[in-house]
């Protein structure tokens, strides 16, 4: 195998190591890692077994909240003309129901299930950003029970959970109610990308040494498409909720035809994240299943590489079905056309797995627990729900079932199916790893079998009033249409799902011991290195994985890796440490030194949720003051990172040494830095998108743009910010006299410079006449700026921090990571805004 | 690895972009838009086959490397029966 860093593959040969470990080597590694010991440490914690834990309890907690709330509707809905909710509160119900159980049950529950589980499945003692991880917890926790809340003070939003305008305008939606769900769900999604940036970078960077891709469990493979996908999709809402709460509080007409907007916009934007999000959801669920069913039916998982490649494929087409759900909105014929070729084409790839899992299933001798029941389940669930996908794909029935209670029962099919029962086999099948004990399998059979019945129960019947016309979100209806029987059973149905809910949450409360001494072990006898005995340091060593089921094929593994003879035995200097590797070939590369816990990131939650919140409630005053007290937090959360080293290297075993530190694309900061900033490129182009699509609307609208001879001058100032960002590192590096005060010279002056041009371009718009909320080419045009003047201000407050830095002496040329990314921050900074001024000034036309 | 899947996403969002131009500087039902969709298809079609071979000429690596080969190349047939399915609707 050729080396990918050079490092000599057949170092791992020297593994295990021999004889006995040094004397006291398992208690520093203990008391590096030792977990809470006064109250408060519970909330400043960071490790994964802690921060994961509280993770899928918080969104276990919101999937029974949604779960109520749809109980509610159930109810109302039980027969014709029920006066048990009023109007405007179903309204308010249904909405919360959808958005709850998509923003703060699906993704999180995923996501938790990733920060909680990835670090044993790699051989990590716990992913690379720790404090990242629970600074996305908590933001989400906080952000998340707020908007919950909202429902208590008739300020929920009531415009579905895909909040489409006209109705969720000013004109139909006047209250603050939609604004909740525009802060709050921006602001979560926020946090979703940030937890997203924690598992590729996990996944890539973190993985035990000799754990290839071909032999990286599919689990990390579905986490890793996952989070790739949340970066390219998210971005999307987030700029669409971004300009309708513009439109909403400044009258910035993006939807509003009469200014040249259209709300068509929102409904690609929306659906371009929304679509997506379907496979976000169920890609990690399906990383599950082809982990759980291999391990219940004691075999390989048959057609590993080809489950590989849907997977990687559904990510691909998933950006390309988007408008599937707009095929009555009155688009081209032909773009309708490629839209449902597209949607017909998925079934490919969700195909590969289907058969792989049944392969699987007939290959091995498959054991029906409570884990096996649940894959089963969600299994068959699925494949209804896929086959009534193909069924809307084909327009002409589409159009028959679109907003019919159909979609409802497709939609239903798919999503719990696809993600909710292979969450509950994740949950009975991975428990035991966390939990002294494991939950009852009585009592899981229980609850399988009446959330199986109760689901199709509830929904199965909900094809028929579909089909026989009854439309979604109606709060009731008129008797003796045939809607009556088929709701009455959807009602006994929601409530049979229910009480499964109700005594799975009974077994947890009997059954459910985390944090305790020891946890109740491999009972399925699984083959992954999640299994291995591991504590707050997840596992003692981290061993060389040789096989995709290592625990299966490398006899005697368990035992080898408690007694330390692999990498990474001991904690040298009592750091927290974790190897990290290369890529491709997961050859070791650096240790990286990992943080403790404080308080910093949850106080930057607290006020980062208290900024978007209280922005909601138009206390602006008040929400500034979060603001900066957030920025300030953060500050002091970064202030501690990029510290000296007190050795240059580390034995990692067997007398290999490390380096400690590395910067550069070699780096876990550089390549989370080129993550955000992906995030930052993929709103900067929708937001291209949108300019375009907005002028393709009502080009008469449209004015010509500033005097070219400012667009020069103003290229000139960016490219000049460009050139003093891309140069400081190099600065840095040459270790001469004054070299980190040059380069921080070089990086504020490259701030300064990216935030004075993008300035001087919004004046010369505002003179020449165009206003925000006159036009939706003003809308868009100071939109982009906008979006490129705050990455100009986020460089400017860079600036500041690097000139404190540098006056505290916290800047050194052998360790420049903190100059890297910050230069990387502001040559992209300085790149984007060319990019902006290029388009708002050349397209449609140029100005004299 | 992801060459083929890559092209595929490249070919959707392209057969989008070509069909919304066309409906905003003249129809989507002239001709001159299904063949310059055509013409876009068999490009990336071409593209693919290109990935497809430079992937199978390269020597046969072993371990991870031919695991990596193989789903490269499934991937670029996936891709290549995708792009052929969503370039039918120009036929209609």
């Amino acid at each position: 195998m050729t080396s990918e860093t050079g490092f000599d593959v057949r170092k791992y040969d020297r593994f295990p190591t021999e004889g006995s470990r040094p004397d006291g080597e398992l208690e520093q590694l203990e008391a590096a890692w030792c977990g809470p010991r006064r109250p408060g440490e519970w909330i400043t914690a960071i490790n994964n077994n802690i921060i994961g834990v509280y993770y899928v309890g918080a969104a276990m907690l919101f999937f029974v909240l949604a779960g109520v709330l749809a109980l509610l509707m159930r109810t109302q809905l039980a027969l014709p003309m029920t006066g048990f909710l009023p109007q405007e509160t179903y309204n308010q119900i249904f909405t919360m129901h959808g958005t709850v159980m998509m923003f703060l049950f699906a993704v999180p529950a995923v996501e938790a299930l990733g920060v909680l589980l990835l670090p044993q499945m790699l051989g990590a003692r716990d992913l690379p950003f720790p404090r990242l991880g629970a600074y996305a917890f908590w933001a989400y926790l906080i952000g998340g029970l707020a908007f919950f809340c909202s429902l208590f003070f008739g300020l929920a939003p009531d415009g579905g959970w895909f909040m489409y305008p006209p109705l969720t305008g000013m004109t139909y939606s006047p209250g603050i109610n939609a604004d909740f769900w525009l802060l709050g769900i921006g602001f979560i999604e926020i946090s979703a990308i940030a937890g997203a940036i924690e598992i590729i970078v996990g996944v890539l960077k973190t993985r035990a040494p000799g754990m290839t891709l071909d032999k990286l469990p599919v689990f990390p493979w579905a986490m890793l498409i996952f989070a790739c996908m949340i970066i390219i999709a998210f971005p999307s809402v987030i700029l669409a909720t971004l300009l309708l709460e513009l439109e909403r509080a400044l009258g910035w007409p993006f939807f509003d035809p009469l200014k040249g907007g259209d709300p068509m916009l929102w409904q690609h934007l929306f659906w371009f994240f929304g679509h997506p999000e379907v496979y976000i959801i169920f890609l990690p669920a399906a990383g599950a299943m082809s982990t759980i069913i291999p391990a219940m039916a004691r075999t390989r998982l048959v057609g590993q590489p080809l489950v590989v490649m849907a997977m990687l494929a559904t990510g691909f087409i998933s950006f390309g079905v988007w408008a599937h759900h707009m095929f009555t909105t009155g688009m081209p014929q032909i773009s309708i056309n490629y839209f449902s070729a597209a949607s017909m084409a998925v079934s490919v790839p969700a195909g590969v797995q289907v058969f792989a899992w049944i392969a699987t299933i007939a290959a091995g001798k498959m054991r029906f627990s409570t884990p096996g029941l649940f894959a089963v389940g969600g299994l068959i669930i699925f494949v209804m729900g896929g086959l009534t996908g193909v069924m809307v794909a084909m327009v002409p029935f589409d159009w028959q079932a679109h907003d019919s209670y159909f979609i409802v029962a497709h939609l239903h099919y798919v999503l719990i199916g696809g993600m909710v029962f292979p969450m509950f086999a994740a949950i009975y099948y991975w428990l035991p790893m966390s939990s002294v004990r494991p939950l009852s399998e009585r009592m899981g059979k229980w609850i399988f079998w009446l959330m199986f019945a109760g689901h199709n129960i509830a929904f199965m019947p909900m094809h028929l009033t579909g089909l026989m016309g009854m439309p979604r979100r109606v709060y009731t209806y008129l008797p003796g249409r045939g809607w009556d029987l088929p709701n009455f059973i959807s009602t006994i149905g929601a409530f049979l799902f229910g009480l499964a809910v109700l005594l799975w949450v009974i077994d947890m409360i009997r059954n459910f011991r985390p944090f305790g001494p020891r946890e109740a072990g491999n009972i399925h006898d699984g083959p992954g290195l999640e299994w291995l005995p591991s504590g707050y340091y997840s596992v003692r060593s981290v061993p060389v994985v040789k096989s995709l089921y290592p625990l299966w094929e490398q006899k005697g593994l368990a035992k080898e890796v408690e007694e330390g003879r692999w990498f990474l035995p001991g904690a040298a200097g009592g750091e927290r440490q974790t190897l990290v590797t290369s890529p491709l070939n997961a050859e070791p590369q650096y240790v990286l030194r990992l943080p403790r816990p404080s308080p910093w990131h949850v106080f930057g939650a607290v006020f980062t949720a208290g900024f978007f919140l209280i922005l909601t409630i138009q206390a602006y005053a008040v929400a500034v003051v979060s603001g900066v007290l957030a920025i300030y937090c953060i500050m002091r959360w970064c202030w501690f990172l990029d510290a000296p080293h007190n050795r240059k290297t580390t034995d990692i075993g067997a007398g290999i040494r490390m380096p400690n530190y590395v910067s550069g694309p070699s780096s876990h900061g550089w390549w989370a830095m080129v993550i955000v900033l992906i995030v930052g490129g993929m709103v900067c182009l929708l937001a291209g998108f949108s300019y375009v699509f907005l002028w393709s609307r009502r080009p008469d609208l449209w004015q010509a743009s500033p005097a070219m001879a400012s667009l020069m001058l103003h290229l000139g100032v960016l490219a000049l910010a460009g050139l003093c960002a891309a140069v400081a590192p190099r600065m840095l590096r040459r270790a001469r006299t004054g070299a980190e005060t040059l380069a921080t010279a070089l990086l504020v002056v490259s701030a300064v410079g990216a935030a004075t041009a993008v300035g001087l371009e919004l004046r010369a718009w505002w003179s020449a006449g165009l206003k925000p909320d006159a036009t939706s080419q003003g809308a868009a045009v100071f939109a982009l700026l906008g979006w490129a003047g705050a990455f100009a201000g986020i460089g400017v407050l860079m600036g500041l921090y690097i000139l404190l830095r540098r006056a505290f002496g916290r800047l050194s040329a052998d360790r420049p990571s903190t100059v890297d990314l910050i230069g990387l921050f502001l040559a992209y900074t300085a790149g984007q805004a060319a990019m902006v001024l290029l388009l708002i000034r050349l397209f449609p036309g140029a100005g004299p | 690895m992801t060459a083929g899947l890559l092209i595929w996403a490249a070919h959707f969002v392209g057969l989008y972009l070509l069909a919304s131009a066309a409906d905003v500087w003249s129809s989507t039902e002239a001709a001159a838009g299904r063949w310059v969709g055509l013409g876009f298809s068999l490009l990336c079609l071409a593209l693919i086959a290109v990935a497809a071979i430079v992937i199978a000429r390269r020597p046969v690596p072993d371990g991870p490397g031919l695991w990596e080969r193989r789903v490269a190349l499934t991937g670029a047939f996936v891709a290549a029966v995708g792009v052929t399915w969503q370039t039918t609707p120009l036929a209609f």
